[in-house]
């Protein structure tokens, strides 16, 4: 019998192409996680030891403003949620709150900072990976700072 | 082109430059600086057709005249609809119409959105701001012949929740079990339980089959570039691709040249543009 979720980690943009036997690991030591509506995946500045990836639901990525918080990226099923695990000081820049019932997959960062040292290889595919999540959250974000919809454009 | 519908059809064949007295029959406000007008030939003169994506211009007598892009169902042709967004003085004075005021029209104006050229195909409707307002009336003919059209998508994006166009609709429009609709804001606070990110993002999520697709894209031009990236990533070709690029329109009949963009005259050859030959012009900065 297939397993749904070996599966959806074996296609997935992040984890393609790599080895079945590193699949297997991942896997194993990964964690599936339950958020129910409005509570928080992580905290800014808190320790950033882990990422995740969505299997269900939605959720908000937000800074604290003077007039509260403001939502500034909504991330869904398929989507990987948090990168400050891979560059010092590993703590989390944002605060992730979920939308509604979301169920994830824990990834623990340390884990695979090790993996990264053991085996460059696999360090180098990774850490391109998740430069290219990064790439297209930058633009989306500079999208964003250009006020497209303003009256001046 | 296939979507150059004939232009030659002025309220007043000789004498184009002159506008028609419309009444305004009703007004709603959209958003905090968003009005649409419905607007009625004082006479009983049967208006000429319009065609999803065509643009009449609007005279606020005493101020001026500005193109507005039709907003409203082609199937209602005895009422003219306007989505205006207070930005200028023309644009200021038409928002602050009531019912009743005189509104001096002239047009249609324009190519229209390929509505046959999309039969049989996917299609993927993306709107920006207040992008959507040109966008409607195309929507309105897929709601309206949905058997000529496979799957229909629409992507939308605001600045903020408050700033969506027609909200009921796009409510209304999820009740149907064939169109997809997605709408994202750039920014919300935490009363918005919808999707934040720039409109581009929500291409690539699009349950719809890129190789027998179209898409229709409307909105500040910085978007229409970067949706038209996220469109050919996804799969869909240059040429299934159209876009409305918007322009200083001042005669409306290819004359005067205000809205002229390299060779083309946008009031004419335009708004609606197929992403071949516009694209050129999004490699001009500032043009």
């Amino acid at each position: 019998m297939t397993n749904p979720i070996k599966e959806m980690i074996t296609n997935h943009p992040v984890f393609i192409g790599f080895p079945d036997d590193y699949i297997q690991t991942i896997l194993d030591q990964s964690k599936k996680r339950d958020f129910g509506k409005s509570s928080t995946v992580f905290v800014e500045g808190e320790e950033a030891n882990h990422f995740y990836l969505l299997l269900s639901g939605m959720v908000d990525l937000s800074i604290h403003t003077h007039s509260g918080p403001v939502s500034i990226q909504t991330l869904r099923t398929g989507d990987v949620l948090g990168w400050s695990w891979l560059f010092p000081p590993y703590l989390w820049h944002y605060d992730a709150i979920a939308k509604k019932d979301t169920e994830v997959l824990q990834f623990d960062g340390g884990y695979f900072r090790q993996l990264i040292k053991e085996d460059s290889l696999f360090g180098i595919k990774l850490i391109s990976r998740f430069s290219n999540i990064l790439l297209n959250r930058l633009n989306a974000t500079r999208l964003q700072l250009v006020d497209m919809y303003g009256k001046s454009n | 082109m296939e979507n150059q519908i004939n232009t030659q059809i002025y309220y007043n064949p000789a004498a184009p430059m002159l506008p028609t007295v419309f009444r305004v029959v009703g007004r709603i406000q959209e958003t905090h600086d968003t009005w649409t007008l419905e607007i009625q030939n004082v006479d009983d003169t049967p208006l000429p057709p319009f065609h999803p994506g065509q643009f009449n211009m609007l005279y606020a007598c005493g101020v001026g005249e500005i193109p507005i892009s039709i907003s409203g169902n082609c199937k209602n042709q005895d009422t003219l609809v306007h989505t205006i967004r207070d930005v200028g003085l023309v644009s200021h004075a038409l928002c602050e119409f009531n019912i009743g005021d005189l509104v001096g029209v002239r047009g249609p104006f324009g190519t229209a959105w390929p509505m046959e050229k999309l039969k049989g195909k996917n299609v993927i409707v993306v709107g920006g701001g207040i992008g959507l307002a040109p966008l409607r009336p195309a929507i309105y003919h897929l709601l309206n012949n949905c058997d000529d059209f496979e799957r229909v998508a629409i992507a939308y994006g605001a600045r903020g929740p408050e700033e969506i166009l027609y909200p009921n609709q796009i409510m209304e429009w999820r009740s149907h079990l064939d169109l997809m609709v997605r709408v994202t804001v750039d920014a919300a606070d935490a009363s918005w339980h919808g999707q934040v990110g720039v409109v581009t993002t929500l291409i690539p999520r699009l349950n719809i089959d890129p190789a027998n697709a179209a898409a229709l894209v409307c909105g500040p031009e910085i978007m229409i570039r970067f949706a038209v990236r996220e469109l050919l990533q996804f799969g869909i070709t240059p040429d299934d691709i159209w876009i409305s690029m918007e322009r200083n329109m001042k005669c409306g009949i290819g004359f005067c040249g205000h809205c002229q963009v390299g060779a083309k005259f946008i009031c004419k050859e335009g708004p609606v543009l197929n992403f071949t030959e516009a694209e050129r012009f999004f490699k001009v900065k500032e043009l």
